[in-house]
């Protein structure tokens, strides 16, 4: 295919707005161009196609993504899984009840220098004004605002794939013990749809469309058939990103209610990446190498897709479209303080636990590498992290 | 068949209106919200549609105060916070006359419960109470952020609340809220009544507590003693409600919250009896029901000096990107000059009573009617009323962007 070269000078001669469609358009493909293993290919290109060219997710009407797995009974009841039966005995006693827990009558102004949603220096208006765009001190409040917004909104959506992958999961798994606790990832997805719901509809008042790569990822896990993949993407992949996103919320935020709210959510999401790395880890080592191969090359497409998730093209088509082209808004997102913290935080938790289910192998290495993600080999896998650990480990980094 | 044609012709939308340029809208037009508290997440709705309501029965109290209980026509429940109010919209000779009311009874019922004291010399509240069933009522609301929130960390609510005379009504509803919704809450009520008579809700104060032994004691404090009502004696001031307060074990308790309602000066006493007990100011709440017709009296005598000095204040009034400019005549409000002009500047009790009409003091000197409901962090950050403002030379205020109406 084109060059990145040549696809700039195909598409210079068009007008701004035609020329950032085909730069998403154009981005698309090379995400599936990434794609080595045909089998991979076969299985997220759908989905990308409904997400990245048809934009399913923002067509305006609800989407409707079929399902194909097939529910796993078990009549003797069997305890099979000690370490799940812990879990679950650990999620009965730490779920909490939103309306009492979360003190929802905190008066949140988002534009109160004393209690900033996100710190000083997360965008670098700088860099935006060396782009030709200056801002005045209002302007970067409101946009600082509609970034907060954009960035709670895409944690709302993927909560939302996280509470019908936990019920498909909870169907689908054939350990029985994690039926059980798969049962309280349900509820605690559901609560966790709710607070960010109504924060976002009650705090902020603005709710972003969901993005497209994370539409992708979700419209996968929802069409797989099988139960490990629906675990990796959504234990590992979205919940173990999910955990690291809040993490460096929960650090950065100086508003009461928002930290608290992260606070309790990254307790739960601790528990469900521990439940990723239980049931996966056993599971892997009794594939074929030519599944575990596709298991692999599967996970690293999505953690591709979530870098990419995380460029805010919504909030540059609320704000800039028409006057940035669209690779610039992208270099300056990539660059941003705010952003790379981000990105950092969030790989540096996905990253261990993909070696620690042994989906991160030599072959793979160069690859991740390439993409930057190497460095993160060293931290603590989620088995090792518990919820209180996590807080404390934010709290005195903070 | 239909529905897979369906989803075909939007997909061929999109791609057609991608080549062509354009991008999906990036936000979610956002619905009336779900969340339990969705009454009080709906502020420009709620300031600028009004509803009517039917006036199912009315229930006299006392001899000054009577409840109007409303229904929707459509039967659904009312969905507010306890502590809450409403503006009551009556029209008379010509004008709409605004008044707030709280809420006395617990949310999600079907009936509204709006207890009204009946001011011989008031304009609205003699008609109010002379309603029957049958009749309609026009409100905006729910207003107001005199609500009890949940306890930290999930322990169980300690509230104690201190009422004096019609500041009953909110108390009333996080009273029966609390009592009801939780079995764990506790709470205590010293409320301050001038006779016996003069208790609004006695029954139903003394059913709650026989129905929640131990976890509702109610206190009274009576003018003038009765045989019937077992009281502390006096007006409701700094003394009797130390002594009251004497009387609730919650006071000593360090989770419990306090909630204030009543007329000015007895609200202050409490609060020095509060201090002087050693409250942390945080843990209290107070709600202000000053507002009655517009007060003429304003702080100091130069203020109105000030604003009905002669000659027109030329005013800005930005709201939803647009400017719009008018003069003021002297001793009117920003938002009678505003609203003259057709800028379309939110408004409620219009009585500095709601915060509805807060807007930003850009450039200039406003003064305002004192006492009124915004904060002291509101005030820092520039906010006055425009309801209650005058200005005092050429100036320029902005409307939240949030509240901007249509």
């Amino acid at each position: 295919m084109f060059g990145d070269r040549t696809q700039k000078k195909l598409t210079s001669m068009l007008p701004l707005r035609v020329r950032n469609q085909m730069d998403g358009l154009y981005e698309a493909l090379q995400v599936l161009m990434e794609v080595r293993d045909p089998r991979v290919l076969a299985s997220l290109a759908p989905s990308g196609v409904r997400g990245l060219v048809l934009q399913r997710g923002k067509q305006g009407v609800p989407t409707q993504t079929r399902a194909h797995h097939s529910a796993h009974f078990d009549w003797s009841y069997p305890a099979d899984n000690p370490e799940m039966r812990a879990l679950y005995t650990r999620a009965k006693t730490g779920q909490w009840n939103s309306d009492v827990a979360l003190a929802w009558g905190t008066s949140v102004d988002p534009y109160d220098p004393a209690t900033p949603l996100l710190p000083d220096g997360f965008l670098d208006f700088d860099a935006l004004a060396r782009l030709g765009i200056r801002l005045d001190a209002k302007e970067r409040q409101r946009l600082v605002h509609s970034v907060a917004s954009w960035m709670l909104s895409q944690f709302l959506h993927g909560e939302q794939g996280a509470l019908f992958a936990a019920a498909q999961v909870t169907e689908a798994v054939q350990f029985f013990d994690g039926k059980l606790y798969g049962a309280t990832q349900v509820m605690d997805e559901g609560r966790h749809v709710e607070v960010f719901h109504r924060y976002l509809d009650t705090k902020l008042e603005k709710l972003y469309q969901v993005n497209d790569n994370l539409f992708v990822i979700i419209d996968a896990l929802m069409a797989d058939a099988r139960w490990d993949m629906k675990f990796l993407g959504m234990q590992i992949m979205v919940e173990g990103l999910a955990l690291g996103a809040f993490g460096t919320l929960y650090k950065q935020t100086k508003e009461p209610l928002l930290k608290n709210l992260l606070k309790y959510v990254i307790q739960d999401e601790a528990r469900h990446v521990h439940y990723g790395v239980l049931a996966l880890r056993d599971h892997m080592k009794q594939l074929t190498d030519s599944e575990k191969r596709e298991r692999e090359d599967w996970a690293f497409e999505v953690a591709l897709l979530m870098r990419n998730r995380f460029l805010a093209y919504e909030v540059y088509e609320e704000w800039f479209e028409g006057v940035l082209p669209r690779d610039k808004w992208r270099e300056f997102v990539t660059n941003t303080p705010g952003m790379h913290q981000f990105r950092q935080t969030m790989f540096s938790r996905l990253v261990p636990n993909l070696r620690e289910i042994g989906l991160i192998t030599p072959r793979l290495l160069p690859r991740y590498e390439k993409v930057g993600l190497l460095k993160y080999m060293a931290g603590l896998s989620a088995d090792r992290l518990d919820g209180d650990g996590l807080i404390a480990e934010l709290d005195h980094a903070a | 068949m239909n529905a897979a044609l369906e989803q075909l012709g939007r997909d061929v939308r999109v791609v057609r209106r991608r080549l062509a340029g354009y991008s999906a809208p990036p936000l979610i037009a956002r619905r009336p919200s779900r969340a339990s508290t969705s009454a009080a997440t709906e502020p420009s709705l709620l300031r600028t549609t009004a509803r009517e309501l039917v006036v199912e029965r009315v229930v006299v109290e006392t001899p000054s105060a009577v409840t109007l209980v409303l229904r929707r026509e459509d039967g659904a429940p009312f969905d507010f916070m306890p502590g809450q109010f409403f503006t009551v919209l009556l029209q008379h000779g010509g004008e709409v006359l605004r008044r707030n009311y709280s809420a006395s009874n617990a949310p999600f019922e079907r009936e509204l419960h709006l207890t009204i004291r009946n001011k011989q010399d008031g304009k609205v509240s003699p008609l109010l109470c002379a309603m029957r069933g049958g009749e309609r009522v026009r409100l905006l609301g729910p207003f107001g952020s005199f609500v009890a929130g949940p306890a930290a960390s999930g322990k169980p609510r300690r509230l104690v609340l201190v009422a004096g005379g019609v500041g009953i009504t909110p108390l009333a509803s996080i009273a029966r809220t609390a009592l009801a919704c939780e079995p764990d809450a506790e709470v205590a009520l010293v409320y301050g009544s001038r006779s016996a008579a003069e208790i609004v809700f006695r029954a139903e104060l003394d059913a709650l507590a026989v129905a929640h032994p131990g976890r509702f004691t109610v206190v009274h404090v009576l003018e003038q003693a009765s045989p019937a009502v077992p009281s502390e004696i006096g007006r409701l001031d700094g003394v009797t409600t130390l002594r009251a307060l004497e009387l609730c074990a919650l006071t000593r308790h360090p989770d419990t919250r306090f909630f204030v309602c009543g007329p000015d000066g007895m609200r202050d006493e409490v609060l020095a009896a509060l201090a002087a007990r050693g409250v942390d100011p945080a843990a209290i709440a107070m709600e202000r029901f000053t507002v009655g017709p517009r007060p003429q009296v304003a702080t100091s005598s130069s203020a109105i000096a000030a604003s009905v000095a002669p000659g027109a204040r030329p005013i800005a009034i930005r709201v939803n990107g647009r400017v719009h400019r008018t003069t003021a005549l002297p001793g009117a409000t920003v938002l009678e000059a505003g609203l003259a002009a057709g800028a379309p500047m939110p408004f409620s009790c219009a009585v500095g009573g709601c915060g509805a009409c807060k807007v930003k003091l850009i450039e200039g000197r406003v003064e305002v009617d004192e006492p009124n409901c915004l904060s002291d962090r509101e005030r820092a950050a520039g906010y006055v009323l425009a309801c209650v403002g005058r200005p005092c030379g050429p100036c320029t205020v902005e409307v939240p962007e949030e509240a901007g109406g249509e």
